[in-house]
């Protein structure tokens, strides 16, 4: 962050940095991947005795409330002692989704236990035949008296195997436009009929999973909001959702990591070594001012719409630059798969730029932000295709 | 667009009605025809709505208002491609109000006054400025402190390379010889102190400057895009030209909102760093932004009859200026954030 902060600021600054010094294991810092639930959820509920953890939420559902700068400087803090990502299908995606739209049960059952990280929530969109048209998905959903009883494919779903429920898009029925006829459902994973296949990645871990559902009944009150009004649930907190997923976090990761090779390999006075750090810095800092610059004016209720894939599309493509800068730097190593310790610290050559390539495409791949942010923001007129 | 306080609305708004009186884009493609002729005429109406001394010390004569108020000020100017060279004469007011002399007094009188007019020159501009050509006379900085050196001084000298904008890529050289008998206005590291500071000004005002000529750019050519038809339909229905119209998009925006952010650390440690980044950033993305715009324009783009050609060059000369491409990012690799 370049503005200065006020006392307060720095204040919770220190707190958080200490705090997070005393209470992150070592084992769980700098990490290139995500580890495993069983590594990574004590952590969680550790984590969870501070509202930091949820600094979007509101106070009554055990949030934080917090503003711009203080997100920031969590986001700071937490990037600068490596500490790994949480899963936030919870937090980010149904938490908020519930609180908006919810059932007074479904948010009593569902909320606390995101909180606490005593429930582990996957997303069920995106199906083989449905990825950047999502609207196209085929997963069947025939209500059936109380239940509804679900027969589909669901893929790329992250940590679909080690979830505890999903929350699904499902075809209940057909409208005039194929956004009808969807509905919002709430699945939990120890039903009979489901089948879960965990799918191997390029940087050689297993997040996303192919869940298969087979004769799933649910019951109705399982539903999110009324039958075939799933799209709207499902678009209507996405804006907010890429906001946040589009904090300086992974870049300020990616930096680090390249101002600790420039370190191990002595390259503090290469021009080109210089003149990359100086590019990655640059990303980083039009970035977070980006990131704050974007949550100050949601505050005062801008557009989210504009500011969503503008900023999915800045932080992604900034994350990877300084990835393949980082792959440059470390020249003829580039290609090592696995990290070394060196002179004290952990050198990753290739992992995180591995991890990287998904940034583009998931979330709403960065060619669908550009024509959204290109129709919606620039009003360019629509294609035929 | 970053949540703008009512000051830097009123600045900003007051810099677009001066600039529309004056003529718009227009007054930039007739002051190319002129050099090395330049026009002044604005020059002291944007002395007498105080914007000369927007930066410099309010008990001296200035307004006393921010960096922020500056970017809000050159951001809306920017639009227009004003050939002036406000950013390095706001700086220069900046520096004279911080002097303690009276020779720095009686010159920053008249450079709020709008009848005289200096321009600084940084080392990392290779002993040069743009638009130099205006000026009455600069400050150079020599081995005891700051000169300030007329553009009659004898022993110096001073050349006016014509600059495809219609400006000047101007050199002002003087040997330490020369310098030492001329005017000093500040010495030792008070006046290194100072005249740092002037350079981050006038970084982060052609920052703004090259953030409100990419915003503009980038919206005359979607307005382009929106009518030019070929092939039964609106140019800019086609997905290669949406997909970089957003490239560009994202690059203008992002950078404006490093701009102000940059702006708002003017007062602290990370000032030079931020003034750095900033241009860095908005000289690159300010280019490209001009070249894509260009691209979508088709043939006419590249006819010097056309205004988004004017846009492209004006970049190039405010890119260059207080500190290219590579001065800046050497400073950020240097300090680091």
């Amino acid at each position: 962050m370049l503005r200065p902060e006020t006392p307060a600021q720095s204040a919770f600054r220190a707190e958080v940095r200490a705090w997070l010094e005393a209470n992150l294991p070592k084992d769980l810092r700098h990490l290139s991947m995500r580890p495993p639930p069983e590594a990574i959820m004590p952590w969680y509920r550790t984590f969870a005795q501070k509202d930091w953890i949820a600094p979007h939420w509101p106070k009554e559902y055990g949030g934080m409330e917090a503003s711009p700068v203080e997100q920031l400087i969590l986001v700071e803090e937490l990037a600068r002692i490596g500490a790994p990502d949480l899963p936030v299908q919870g937090f980010n995606h149904i938490g908020p989704t519930l609180m908006k739209y919810g059932t007074d049960d479904q948010k009593r059952q569902h909320l606390p236990k995101i909180r606490k990280g005593e429930t582990i929530w996957s997303q069920g969109y995106t199906e083989p035949g449905a990825g950047s048209d999502l609207a196209s998905l085929r997963t069947k959903g025939v209500i059936e008296g109380s239940e509804i009883i679900i027969n589909g494919h669901k893929i790329w779903t992250t940590w679909g195997h080690h979830a505890d429920w999903m929350f699904a898009l499902v075809r209940t029925g057909e409208g005039r436009s194929r956004r009808d006829g969807i509905s919002f459902v709430l699945i939990d994973l120890k039903s009979p009929g489901i089948t879960r296949r965990p799918i191997l990645n390029i940087a050689q871990d297993d997040e996303f999973c192919e869940v298969f559902l087979d004769n799933v009944r649910a019951p109705l009150s399982n539903l999110v909001g009324k039958p075939g009004g799933g799209w709207a649930i499902a678009m209507g907190l996405l804006d907010e959702e890429r906001i946040r997923s589009s904090s300086p976090s992974l870049a300020l990761r990616a930096l680090s990591r390249l101002k600790n090779a420039i370190r191990l390999y002595g390259l503090e006075k290469d021009a080109l070594a210089q003149d990359a750090l100086a590019r990655a810095e640059i990303e980083v800092a039009a970035l977070s001012a980006s990131f704050l610059d974007a949550f100050e004016r949601f505050g005062q209720g801008p557009i989210a719409g504009q500011d969503s894939s503008y900023l999915k599309i800045l932080s992604t493509e900034a994350t990877q630059t300084i990835l393949g800068l980082l792959q440059e730097l470390v020249g003829a190593d580039r290609a090592l798969r696995h990290p070394r310790q060196w002179d004290g610290a952990r050198i990753d050559f290739s992992e995180l730029y591995l991890q990287s390539r998904r940034l583009t495409i998931y979330g709403g791949s960065n060619e669908i932000q550009r024509t959204l942010l290109a129709t919606r923001t620039l009003a360019l007129p629509m294609g035929e295709g | 667009m970053p949540v703008y306080s009512e000051s830097e609305i009123l600045i900003a708004e007051a810099a677009r009605a001066l600039a529309e009186k004056a003529g718009g884009v227009a007054r930039a493609r007739k002051s190319r025809r002129s050099f090395p002729d330049f026009d002044k005429s604005i020059w002291a109406e944007m002395a007498q709505s105080g914007w000369i001394g927007l930066a410099a010390l309010e008990e001296k004569g200035g307004l006393g208002l921010g960096a922020r108020e500056m970017a809000s000020l050159c951001e809306a100017l920017g639009a227009y491609i004003p050939p002036e060279p406000i950013a390095p004469a706001l700086a220069t007011a900046l520096f004279l109000s911080r002097c303690e002399n009276p020779l720095a007094a009686s010159h920053l009188e008249s450079v709020l006054a709008g009848t005289e007019i200096i321009l600084p020159i940084f080392s990392e501009d290779a002993s040069g400025c743009a638009d130099g050509h205006f000026a009455d006379a600069f400050l150079l900085q020599g081995k005891t402190g700051v000169h300030l050196v007329s553009k009659s001084a004898p022993g110096v000298t001073i050349t006016h390379a014509e600059a495809v904008d219609g400006g000047a890529r101007s050199q002002i050289l003087a040997s330490e010889d020369v310098l030492r008998g001329l005017p000093l206005l500040a010495t030792g590291p008070e006046a290194r102190a100072m005249f740092d500071e002037a350079r981050d000004l006038t970084r982060l005002g052609h920052a703004a400057l090259l953030v409100g000529l990419a915003a503009r750019a980038l919206d005359m050519t979607v307005d382009y895009m929106k009518t030019r038809r070929q092939f039964g339909a609106a140019i800019g229905s086609f997905q290669a030209l949406q997909h970089r119209a957003a490239s560009v998009y994202v690059g203008v925006t992002s950078t404006r909102a490093l701009v102000y952010e940059a702006a708002s650390a003017f007062a602290t440690p990370k000032r030079s760093f931020a003034a750095a980044a900033a241009k860095a950033r908005s000289a690159q993305i300010a280019v490209q932004a001009c070249e894509e715009c260009i691209q979508f324009h088709g043939a006419i783009g590249f006819a010097d009859e056309h205004d988004i050609g004017l846009f492209l060059r004006r970049a190039m000369s405010l890119a260059a200026a207080a500190g290219h491409l590579r001065a800046c990012r050497q400073l950020i690799a240097e300090v680091g954030a």
